[in-house]
C-alpha cells in the first residue's frame, strides 16, 4: 500500500509535535484534539481554511509547474508579493474602473508581475546556465524589502502609522461566495487554475513539450524542441501562478497589501507540491490540508503555544515523507509487477 | 563622494568581518558539495547556530563554549541532511528545504526563552601585533574578532585539505565519480558522511558569529538569507576556497556599504539599501556566467545518490 | 603453464530486478596464462567477471582463489585476494591527473604532489606504458587512458586481471600493442581474463576459452583445439545461421539522388567532444553510407551536425538539394531526415514518459498527433498500437514509461518512430550494439529495406565488420577528420584499420 506512508508521516510529524508540547509543559492532546475540532468540525475553521487553502494551492501549483520541467522555483513567495504588488498597482489608480473590468485586469496584472519576475531567472537559467534556485530565492528578499518600501512609504495609507495600504475599494474586492464567511471567489478561480494547468499539461503541445523537456532535455532537444524556450515559458507559468495567487490574497482576503506575508510561505508551498507528487488534483488535497494546518496554528497561539510548532511540524513530516520514499518505491514496484 | 571615500577602509573593514558568516557556510559547503552532496539547507542550519550559541553562551558565559554548541548542533543537523539523503537516498533539495523549514521553527520555539536577551561574553575583536600597524591593509585585515580570523585561515585550510591530503583526494573522488572511488574500495558513503557533517558544522559555526560578534542577542530570523547568499557564494566561487573567500567579502562590503550609507544619511530609502547585499550574489553571477560558459567546473556527481548495484 | 586453477568459480547465479543475468556458470583459469571469456552481448560475460570482482554480490555459487574458499563482497575483497578488473567504462576521474588518479589506490594521511607524480612515473615506466603522469585522464588518448586503469589494478596488488572488452575502444594498431602487453604481464606472473564478444581475436591471442551464452558458461576449450566454426556455434546456437543469411541478403537498390551533402564543414570543438575539420561527405538515395572510426573522433558531433543540431562553422551543409545555412532539429525533421542515436535512453527516448508520448516526439506538433495546439491522445495511442504490432515489441502498457523496456524493445521502438514517416535519409549511430542476435538481423533487414526503397542512409558505426558487411562506401574517422571514401569492392580491412589509427590524416 503505497498511500499509507502518507498518514505514516502525517502520524510522526504529530509525535514530534506532542514531544515538544510535552517538553514545554503542555497538554498535546487536548491541544491536538481543540484544534482539530476548530478546524476541520467548525464552520469557522473549515472556511478559513478554504481562504488559506487559496494562495497555498495557487503557489503549490506554481511549484509544481517548474517542476514539471526540473526546476526548483524557491521563489513563489517573491512572486505572491510581486503579483499582489502589481495587482494593488491597479486597485489604487485605476479605483474608478467597475469590478468586471478592474477585478480580470488585476488577475492579469499578478499574473505578468509573478511570471516575469520568475521568467527573468528562467532567462538567466536558459541562457547563462545560473542556478534557479539561488535567483528565485534571492528575489524573495528583495520583493520583500521592494513591498516594505512601498507600505512604509508612498503607498502608506493616509494617517496610518501600520505598514499597509488603505483598504481597496469595493471594486477592487473579490466578492465572497459563501455568506457569513471569508471564503471568496478565489477558491473558484483556485480550482479553474488547477484545471487549466492539468489541460494545459497533458493536452497541449506546450504542456506535451514541458513534460518532454522535463524528462529528458536532450531526447528533447533532438527531436526539434527548444529547451531554453521551455524554461522560459515555464518559469512564466510557474510565477504567473504565484502572482496570480498573490492578487487573488490582497483582493479577496486581506484587501490591502501589508508588510510581510506568511511566514514560510515557499516551505509549506513546496511542501503540498512535494507531498501531492506534483500531481495537480493531490495538490489541493495537500493545499487543502495544510491550510488546515495553518489555521490550526492560530488556534494554538490564542492557546498560548508557539506558531512556530507549526512549522516544525511541517518540517518533521517533510523529512518523514523523504525516509518513506524508498518504502512507496518498493511498494510501487511491486504493485507493478503484479499489474 | 569624498566621504565616501574617506570611508572605504572602514567599509573594507566592516565587509571583512560582514562576509565571515557567509565565507564559514560557504566553505562547508564547498566540502559538502565538493564530495557530491548538495545541502541547501544551509539557512536552517545557521539559524539553529545563532540560536544555540546564545543559549549555550547565555548559561555558561563563554563564546567558545557557544560557538562549539553552534557548530554541534550544525553537524547534527549535517547529519540528519546526510542520513536522508545519503543511507535513504532521498531528494537531497527537499531535503535541505526540510532542514530549513525545521531549523526556522525550532529556532523560533528554543529561543522564545532568550529572545532579546543581551549577550555579554563575545569574541571582541584583537588588533593583532605588528601586523595591524602596517598602513591601509592593517586596519582592513588584521583587527578583527577570533572568528573572522578563523574563516580567513580556514580557506587555505580547506584548499589545502581537498589538494594535498588523501582524505580530500576521496571527497574530490567521491564528488566527480563515486563509482571510481567504490571501486577503489574507498568507503563513499562515510566520506560523504564525514564531508556533510563538516559543511554543517562549519555553517553552525556561521551562524555562531552573527550573536557573538555582530548582533549580541537572538533576534528570529536574524539570519536573513546569509544561508542562501553563500550557496550563491559557493557557485560563484566554483568550489574553489580561496574564491570563496573573494565572494564573502564582496558581500560583506556590500552590506557594509548599505549600512555606512544609512549612517551618513543618504536620502535613499533604507529598503533600497537593504536589497544591496541580495542583488549583489544576482549580479556577480550574471557577470562571471557570460564570461566562463560550457565550462564543467560543478563536481560531476553532485547531487546524484550513489548504489552501487544500480546497474 | 601451471595447472592448478588460481580462479575457480562453481555455480554462479545473480539475477537483476527477475532477470536471470548469469544463471549457473562455471568458470576454472590456470595461473599464468590468458584466458578469453567469450558469449555475444548479454550473455552474462561482464556481469560474473563483475562478481569476481566484488561490483555485485552473487545470489548463490562457490568462489576459490589459489584453492581457498573466498567471500567477495566488495572491490576491497577482490583486491585483498588479487583480483582487479578494467571496466569497459574507465574508472578513471577524467578531472583528476593521472597521478592523483593512481594515488587514490594507495593509503596514508598527506599527499605529496612531487612524490605522487614519481610514484606513477615509477609504475607506469615498469611496464613500458609511456603516459605522461602529470596530464589530466581527460587529455590522454583511449589507449593510454586504458593503460592508467591497467596501472591503477597492477597497483592494487592483482595478480588477476579481468579487462572487460578492452579491444571495443581501441584502434587495430592499438589492439596489437595491447596484446604484446599482454604477453608480457603473463610472462611477470599475472594471470589475465579477457571478456571480448569478438570471435576473430580470441584464437590469436588468448589461451584458453570459455563460452558463456544465455548466463551460462558453455564450454571451456583450448585455443589450439577451437575453431572460428566450432566457437560460433557455440556461442550463437541455432541463431547463427539467421544471421548468415540476413547478411547476405543484399541487393543494391538504384542510385539515386544526393540526399545529403557536407562540403568542407567545420564545427567547434566544445566541452568533451572533438569538433569537426573541413569534413566533406555525400550520401545517395538507395545507398549505405558508412563511417568507421575508434569512437570519440568527432562521430557523435557529425551525427548531430546531420540531424540539424548544430550550425556549421565553416563549410556548407546541403539537404536534397536545399542549402541549409541555419539548421533546426525541426526543420531537418520536417524534411524527411530520421534519427537512430547510439544513447537510446539518453537521445532518443524519453524515459519517464509512456510508449504513446515518445512515439508522438518527434512529431508532437503536426496531424495527426496535435491540431490547433491541442494533442489528440487517441491518434497518438492508434499510432503506437500499430507500431507495436508491427515490431514485435514488448510492451507492459502504452502509459508505462519506456525505461522499464529492455535494449532490443527500446531500439524497436526508436526504429518503428523513425521510420514511421517519409524519411529521405536515415543517420543510424551504432545501430545494432547491444542487441541480440534477432535484433541485430532485424536493424539489418530494415536497413536493407530501406535502402532498397530508396533511403539515403549514413551509418556511423564502430563495428567494422557491419560496416563492410552493408555499406555501398566508407569514411573513416579520425579526430574530426573524414577519409575520402573506399567504395565496395576495395574496402580492405588492413587499410581502414591503419586509417583508423590515425596512419595517412594529413595535418592538411
Amino acid at each position: 500500500m503505497p498511500g499509507l506512508i502518507y498518514p505514516l508521516a502525517i502520524f510522526i510529524a504529530l509525535a514530534a509535535g506532542w514531544l515538544l508540547m510535552a517538553m514545554a509543559g503542555h497538554d498535546a492532546f487536548s491541544v491536538y484534539t481543540q484544534a482539530f475540532s476548530k478546524v476541520f468540525l467548525s464552520w469557522h475553521g473549515l472556511s478559513e481554511t478554504l481562504v488559506q487553502a487559496v494562495p497555498l494551492g495557487m503557489g503549490a501549483l506554481g511549484v509544481a509547474m517548474a517542476a514539471r520541467l526540473k526546476l526548483w522555483n524557491i521563489g513563489v513567495e517573491g512572486q505572491f508579493m510581486f503579483g499582489a504588488f502589481c495587482a494593488t498597482g491597479l486597485a489604487l489608480y485605476l479605483d474608478t474602473l467597475p469590478a468586471v473590468a478592474l477585478l480580470p485586469l488585476m488577475l492579469v496584472a499578478g499574473f505578468m508581475g509573478g511570471g516575469l519576475l520568475a521568467a527573468l531567472c528562467g532567462l538567466l537559467r536558459a541562457r547563462l546556465g545560473i542556478n534557479e534556485i539561488v535567483t528565485t530565492l534571492l528575489l524573495n528578499y528583495v520583493v520583500g524589502l521592494w513591498v516594505g518600501y512601498l507600505v512604509y512609504g508612498p503607498w502608506q495609507a493616509l494617517g496610518s502609522n501600520v505598514p499597509e495600504t488603505t483598504e481597496f475599494a469595493a471594486a477592487a474586492q473579490l466578492p465572497v461566495i459563501f455568506p457569513g464567511t471569508r471564503v471568496h471567489l478565489g477558491l473558484v478561480a483556485l480550482l479553474i487554475f488547477a484545471a487549466l494547468c492539468h489541460f494545459f499539461l497533458n493536452n497541449s503541445v506546450w504542456g506535451y513539450r514541458i513534460r518532454a523537456c522535463g524528462d529528458n532535455p536532450r531526447a528533447a532537444r533532438t527531436a526539434g524542441i527548444d529547451y531554453k524556450r521551455s524554461v522560459l515559458l515555464v518559469m512564466l507559468l510557474s510565477g504567473g501562478l504565484a502572482g496570480a495567487g498573490g492578487m487573488l490574497e490582497v483582493s479577496g482576503a486581506v484587501h490591502r497589501l501589508q508588510d510581510g506575508t506568511t511566514p514560510f510561505f515557499t516551505m509549506t508551498v513546496f511542501m503540498a507540491a512535494w507531498l501531492a507528487r506534483l500531481d495537480l488534483a493531490g495538490i489541493l488535497v495537500a493545499g487543502f490540508l495544510l491550510a488546515g494546518l495553518q489555521v490550526a496554528g492560530y488556534y494554538m497561539q490564542f492557546m498560548g503555544l508557539p506558531s512556530a510548532l507549526v512549522t516544525v511540524i511541517e518540517g518533521v513530516a517533510l523529512l518523514s515523507m523523504i525516509a518513506f520514499e524508498p518504502l512507496r518505491l518498493n511498494a510501487l514496484k511491486r504493485a507493478g509487477k503484479g499489474a | 563622494m569624498d566621504a565616501l571615500w574617506g570611508l572605504l577602509p572602514n567599509i573594507l573593514a566592516a565587509g571583512v568581518a560582514a562576509g565571515t558568516p557567509v565565507l564559514l557556510a560557504a566553505l562547508g559547503e564547498i566540502i559538502t558539495e565538493r564530495s557530491g552532496v548538495l545541502n541547501i539547507g544551509l539557512e536552517g542550519i545557521m539559524i539553529m547556530g545563532c540560536v544555540s550559541a546564545v543559549m549555550v553562551t547565555l548559561d555558561l558565559h563563554s563564546p567558545l563554549a557557544g560557538l562549539a554548541a553552534a557548530m554541534a548542533v550544525g553537524g547534527i543537523m549535517g547529519l540528519l541532511h546526510a542520513a536522508f539523503t545519503i543511507t535513504l537516498k532521498g531528494n537531497q533539495i527537499v531535503s535541505g528545504l526540510a532542514l530549513v523549514l525545521l531549523g526556522s521553527g525550532l529556532s523560533t520555539m528554543l529561543g522564545k526563552g532568550v529572545l532579546g536577551q543581551p549577550v555579554f561574553d563575545l569574541f571582541y575583536p584583537e588588533a593583532l601585533p605588528w601586523l595591524a600597524d602596517l598602513p591601509y591593509v592593517g586596519g582592513i585585515f588584521f583587527k578583527h574578532d577570533p572568528l573572522t580570523y578563523g574563516g580567513i585561515l580556514l580557506a587555505p585550510l580547506v584548499w589545502f585539505f581537498l589538494q594535498h591530503t588523501r582524505p580530500g583526494l576521496l571527497v574530490r573522488a567521491a564528488g566527480e565519480s563515486p563509482e571510481t572511488a567504490d571501486s577503489l574500495g574507498a568507503p563513499v558513503a562515510l566520506v560523504r558522511y564525514g564531508a556533510v557533517i563538516a559543511g554543517g558544522a562549519l555553517a553552525g559555526a556561521g551562524g555562531a558569529f552573527l550573536p557573538l560578534v555582530q548582533t549580541p542577542s537572538w533576534v528570529e530570523g536574524m539570519t536573513s538569507g546569509s544561508g542562501w547568499i553563500a550557496l550563491a557564494v559557493v557557485i560563484f566561487a566554483r568550489w574553489d576556497p580561496g574564491k570563496a573567500l573573494l565572494g564573502a567579502w564582496l558581500y560583506g562590503a556590500v552590506q557594509a556599504l548599505g549600512f555606512r550609507l544609512q549612517a551618513v544619511g543618504v536620502p535613499i530609502p533604507s529598503q533600497f539599501l537593504n536589497m544591496l547585499p541580495y542583488l549583489a550574489p544576482i549580479a556577480v553571477l550574471v557577470i562571471t556566467a557570460s564570461r566562463s560558459r560550457g565550462q564543467a567546473i560543478a563536481p560531476r556527481a553532485l547531487g546524484l545518490p550513489y548504489e552501487r548495484e544500480s546497474r | 603453464m601451471a595447472q592448478e586453477p588460481t580462479v575457480s568459480m562453481r555455480g554462479m547465479r545473480k539475477s537483476f530486478a527477475g532477470l536471470m543475468a548469469v544463471n549457473g556458470a562455471t568458470l576454472k583459469v590456470a595461473a599464468g596464462e590468458v584466458h578469453s571469456l567469450l558469449g555475444q552481448n548479454g550473455a552474462g560475460k561482464t556481469t560474473l567477471m563483475n562478481i569476481l570482482a566484488g561490483i555485485y554480490r552473487a545470489d548463490a555459487g562457490e568462489i576459490q582463489v589459489d584453492g581457498r574458499r573466498v567471500n567477495i563482497g566488495s572491490p576491497r575483497d577482490a583486491r585483498s585476494a588479487g583480483i582487479g578488473m578494467v571496466h569497459q567504462h574507465f574508472r578513471l576521474i577524467p578531472s583528476f591527473t593521472v597521478a592523483e588518479n593512481l594515488a587514490l589506490a594507495k593509503s596514508g594521511l598527506l599527499i605529496s604532489r612531487r612524490a605522487m607524480q614519481r610514484a606513477a612515473e615509477r609504475l607506469l615506466e615498469r611496464y613500458g606504458f609511456g603516459v605522461p603522469p602529470a596530464a589530466k585522464v581527460a587529455d590522454l588518448s583511449v589507449g593510454q587512458a586504458q593503460k592508467v586503469e591497467i596501472a591503477k589494478a597492477l597497483l592494487g596488488g592483482a595478480e588477476v586481471l579481468i579487462l572487460d572488452e578492452p579491444t571495443a575502444v581501441l584502434t587495430p594498431g592499438e589492439t596489437e600493442e595491447l596484446f604484446s602487453l599482454f604477453r608480457a604481464m603473463c610472462r611477470q606472473g599475472l594471470t589475465i581474463i579477457f571478456i571480448t564478444h569478438k570471435l576473430s581475436e580470441v584464437l590469436g591471442f588468448s589461451d584458453r576459452i570459455t563460452v558463456m551464452r544465455r548466463g551460462r558458461t558453455v564450454e571451456t576449450l583450448s585455443s589450439r583445439r577451437a575453431g572460428q566454426e566450432t566457437l560460433a556455434e557455440l556461442m550463437f546456437g541455432r541463431a547463427w545461421d539467421a544471421w548468415q543469411s540476413a547478411r547476405s541478403r543484399k541487393t543494391p537498390g538504384p542510385r539515386g539522388e544526393r540526399v545529403l551533402w557536407l562540403d568542407k564543414v567545420a564545427l567547434q570543438a566544445d566541452g568533451f567532444s572533438c569538433g569537426l575539420q573541413s569534413v566533406s561527405l555525400e550520401a545517395f538515395a538507395g545507398e549505405i553510407t558508412g563511417i568507421a572510426g575508434v569512437s570519440g573522433n568527432g562521430q557523435d558531433a557529425l551525427a548531430e551536425l546531420l540531424i540539424g543540431l548544430h550550425r556549421p562553422a565553416e563549410g556548407r551543409l546541403t539537404l536534397a538539394g536545399r542549402a541549409m545555412p541555419q539548421p533546426s532539429p525541426g526543420e531537418f525533421i520536417r524534411r524527411g531526415v530520421a534519427y537512430v542515436p547510439g544513447d537510446r535512453l539518453g537521445q532518443g527516448l524519453c524515459p519517464g514518459l509512456g510508449a504513446c508520448d515518445n512515439v508522438a516526439l518527434k512529431r508532437h506538433s503536426q496531424p495527426p498527433f496535435a491540431r490547433l495546439g491541442l494533442m489528440s491522445r487517441q491518434r497518438a495511442r492508434q499510432k503506437t498500437e500499430r507500431i507495436i504490432a508491427k515490431y514485435g515489441i514488448k510492451i507492459a502498457g502504452l502509459e508505462a514509461p519506456v525505461s522499464l523496456l529492455s535494449g532490443g524493445n527500446l531500439q524497436r521502438l526508436i526504429i518503428g518512430r523513425e521510420l514511421d514517416a517519409e524519411v529521405r535519409l536515415l543517420v543510424a549511430v551504432n545501430p545494432s550494439r547491444g542487441l541480440d542476435i534477432q535484433g541485430m538481423a532485424l536493424m539489418r533487414s530494415e536497413l536493407m529495406k530501406l535502402r532498397a526503397a530508396g533511403v539515403g542512409i549514413v551509418l556511423i558505426s564502430e563495428d567494422l565488420e557491419e560496416l563492410q558487411a552493408v555499406s555501398d562506401r566508407l569514411h573513416v574517422m579520425f579526430r574530426g577528420r573524414l577519409s575520402p571514401p573506399f567504395f565496395r569492392g576495395d574496402q580492405d580491412a588492413q587499410h581502414i584499420g591503419r586509417l583508423m589509427a590515425g596512419a595517412g590524416f594529413g595535418e592538411a
